[in-house]
């Protein structure tokens, strides 16, 4: 913990980092629609 | 092994005309970011903080601060309520800023925070995936459109910028992934699955993930959008660390760690002097990586 991993992560490159993405997108619209239910996902 | 050096900020970077906001802006990185940004002559700097005093005495610091006060004194620095734990408070800080504030240009989204026991938020999430990456999310869509109609005012791109770390390769999701029937927030939320030591990677990987699917749904041309790390530092991060790790974390941040202007320089860069080929991506050292 006290050594700078000086790496970017590779899981983002991979096709499960694909899926997170996804998957964070699509949820970060769903908060977003059930926190201010004026949001606009078509906005974005 | 020490950290590479970062360089000063060029000295074209200008601000002015600017309206900026920067989320933890009250202390540590958040509040030499705001420094900077009004040496560098930004016309106005929100600091959206979750204590109204504390950002009210920050406010009163940076106006007259030596470095502020003579080059841009006729600056505007307005504190704003947000606290990151809250859904809510996220929402109506949003609201605020979007009846208050016509023009925004920069969103640093700077605040975040490490502890290392299973809290639950005050919307019902584990507390550090709340605050690092729910509710930073939650702030860049909600803000993206007045980016998006400033950017289109400007003629110019306007920036958001989220601060990450280079921990968020201690990330558990190799071995405890995500599984394929459930949410993100479920998995962090589970406390069978939760690590005291590697949340704030978690969180981070998050933060990491999101950049990197909303620069995929907005064009650089509009907002360009990137995640940096600014290297350790020596703020009061560490301050909700347990006993036991804060002296060794104050004696390594003692031997390793850059000075919070050093460190600002890298939240200036990101979300300043790096242009479009930062796009999506993440920034450690003030070098563009993949």
């Amino acid at each position: 913990m006290l050594i700078h991993i000086c790496r970017p992560a590779p899981l983002l490159a991979q096709p499960e980092g694909k899926t997170l993405k996804e998957k964070a997108w699509a949820e970060a619209i769903a908060e977003a629609q059930k926190v201010d239910p004026q949001f606009k996902a078509a906005a974005i | 092994m020490g950290q590479p050096h970062i360089p000063d900020t060029p000295s074209s970077t200008t601000f002015k005309g600017k309206t900026i906001i920067v989320t933890g802006g009250n202390a540590g990185l958040g509040l030499e970011a705001a420094r900077q940004y009004l040496t560098l002559h930004a016309s106005r700097v929100i600091l959206a903080v979750r204590s109204l005093s504390k950002g009210n005495e920050a406010a009163k610091y940076l106006s007259s601060h030596p470095s502020v006060a003579s080059v841009n004194p006729n600056a505007e620095i307005k504190v704003m309520a947000l606290d990151l734990d809250d859904y809510k408070s996220v929402a109506t800080f949003a609201q605020n800023v979007k009846s208050e504030i016509d023009v925004l240009d920069i969103l640093l989204l700077n605040g975040g925070v490490n502890i290392m026991n299973y809290q639950v938020s005050a919307s019902g999430h584990e507390r550090v995936m709340q605050v690092n990456y729910l509710s930073n999310a939650l702030l860049a869509l909600e803000l993206l459109p007045l980016l998006e109609s400033t950017a289109a005012k400007r003629g110019s791109s306007t920036r958001l910028t989220l601060v990450g770390s280079q921990t968020m390769g201690m990330h558990t999701l190799q071995k405890k992934p995500v599984l394929e029937d459930e949410t993100i927030t479920h998995r962090f939320d589970d406390k069978a699955r939760y690590g005291n030591l590697q949340r704030y990677s978690d969180s981070k990987l998050m933060i990491a993930a999101f950049t990197q699917a909303l620069a995929q749904h907005v064009p650089a041309s509009k907002v360009i959008i990137n995640n940096l790390c600014p290297g350790s530092v020596a703020t009061g991060f560490d301050v909700n660390l347990p006993m036991w790790l804060k002296p060794i974390m104050w004696v390594y941040r003692k031997a390793k760690a850059r000075t919070v202007e050093e460190g600002a320089r890298t939240l200036i860069y990101a979300s300043g002097v790096a242009q479009a080929d930062s796009h999506g991506k993440f920034i450690l050292n003030n070098v563009i990586t993949e």
